[in-house]
């Protein structure tokens, strides 16, 4: 049998109907904005910034311990200064 | 391979009816219901190359993230591509197929990760590449399921049961995900079905969320396993696939193209679209997925994988060629909501104003 034969014989309407009940929703070119969850996205960002600042605050104080000007210098000490100081 | 397996008698079944048996050390393949095979394996010799077809196409690939210790964590020591489907049965979220001993009274009730619990070991070991919960009583069996070993791929991902969905969680960029995330919003906009993903961060790590929408009556049959019943690899317009796609949904599949160009999405490859089995039946283009390499092309001179030709090309193809379904396509409601303000709005909070302005210029090319 040929890919033709296995084709489902369904109105459209009775294929947006299936596509409804699989995604909860109709696809017919209206936009939910309402459904868009901000709040997940603020919090990524959240979690973003205070990783960044994480880094910042570790490399400054490498930087100060051993005296480095570098960012990646400071960046290599990392686990010398982890077991200097005990850190897991 | 291991020798007791060698000589045990296997079969790929649909649900409870037995497709065909093969035996991997006489090499031997016997067809029970020829009707039953997975598109990928029809008009091909009947030899035991289906086997090995069947498992490769099947099986998660070597550089995927994580994989060998996912391979590790279900007790897999040779991971020849057929071991690892008898391993984990070929159990797949994907469709109904899956592999058994011949004489083994076991059915698909009883094993199928839709209704049945899959580890979640494993799938932290694979979201992860954490090693702490493998241990020898997580190793894949008859009472531990996986759906790790069936998927496709590079980034590490798992999926996840919450309640009665399963959903597939992926560790991505933010950037990708937040494209993964905005996409859906301009499908919606282009009337073509599309999964909903949000960010989260799972395990530490942030990852994009979906539901997983197969089940029994849902099956996904990807693009892979049509270019393979036509015996070809290659994606062009000019292909026998292409044909197909537009001859089963015409409206839907242009669509798909219409959004991939807007976005300028450089992954529509062979598994990241297919056809929406329904019954066995095929209805129609799968709801789009993927979406995470949306707003990486650099302009619309760049390759576009389902045609084998340019974004701009590919969109001048639909214009002209198959004008009689574009113009069916209510693009002018399409340009009022993604100039809107309050899709401005939602896209900039997910993406840059570059991005947008990209976005809107081939907009006005529609």
């Amino acid at each position: 049998m040929g890919l033709e034969g296995l084709k489902l014989q369904v109105s459209n309407e009775e294929r947006d109907s299936i596509i409804e009940n699989m995604l909860g929703k109709k696809f017919d070119g209206n936009v939910d904005f309402a459904d868009f969850n901000e709040s997940e996205i603020i919090n990524a960002t959240k979690r973003e910034n205070a990783k960044n600042e994480i880094v910042d605050y570790i490399v400054g104080r490498i930087k100060e311990e051993y005296q480095l000007w570098d960012d990646g210098e400071a960046l290599l000490k990392w686990d010398e200064y982890k077991q200097k100081h005990n850190l897991k | 391979m291991n020798t007791m397996f060698q000589k045990i008698e296997y079969c790929l079944k649909y649900k409870n009816d037995i497709v065909f048996k093969f035996n991997i050390e006489q090499r031997t393949i016997t067809m029970v219901n020829q009707g039953l095979l997975p598109i990928s394996l029809q008009n091909k010799p009947i030899n035991f190359g289906l086997v090995q077809k069947f498992c490769s196409d099947r099986i998660l690939m070597l550089n995927r993230g994580y994989c060998k210790e996912i391979l590790t964590a279900c007790g897999i020591e040779d991971q020849s591509d057929i071991n690892i489907c008898i391993m984990c049965r070929a159990l797949s979220f994907r469709d109904n197929y899956w592999i058994s001993r011949t004489n083994k009274k076991e059915t698909w009730e009883h094993v199928n990760l839709y209704e049945n619990n899959f580890s979640l070991d494993i799938s932290h070991i694979a979201l992860t590449g954490n090693m702490q919960r493998a241990t020898i009583d997580n190793e894949i069996g008859d009472k531990i399921f996986t759906g790790e070993l069936t998927g496709k791929g590079t980034r590490a991902k798992c999926y996840y049961r919450t309640g009665k969905k399963v959903i597939m969680i992926k560790n991505e960029t933010k950037p990708e995900i937040l494209s993964e995330v905005i996409t859906y919003y301009i499908a919606q906009a282009l009337g073509v079905a599309c999964s909903k993903y949000e960010i989260r961060n799972m395990f530490g790590k942030e990852c994009s969320v979906c539901e997983i929408l197969t089940c029994e009556e849902r099956e996904l049959i990807p693009c892979r396993d049509i270019l393979s019943y036509y015996n070809t690899n290659q994606m062009s317009y000019k292909g026998d696939y292409y044909s197909f796609f537009m001859s089963i949904d015409p409206i839907n599949f242009m669509r798909m193209q219409i959004l991939d160009y807007i976005t300028l999405n450089t992954d529509r490859n062979r598994d990241n679209f297919g056809i929406l089995a329904y019954n066995g039946k095929m209805l129609g283009l799968y709801p789009l997925f993927d979406h995470d390499s949306c707003f990486k092309g650099k302009s619309t001179n760049g390759n576009y994988f389902p045609t084998g030709i340019t974004f701009g090309k590919t969109l001048e193809l639909l214009k002209t060629k198959y004008c009689q379904y574009y113009n069916t396509i209510p693009i002018p409601r399409f340009k009022e909501i993604v100039y809107s303000g309050s899709f401005k709005d939602i896209f900039l909070k997910c993406k840059s104003v570059e991005e947008y302005d990209g976005m809107i210029k081939r907009v006005n090319n529609l």
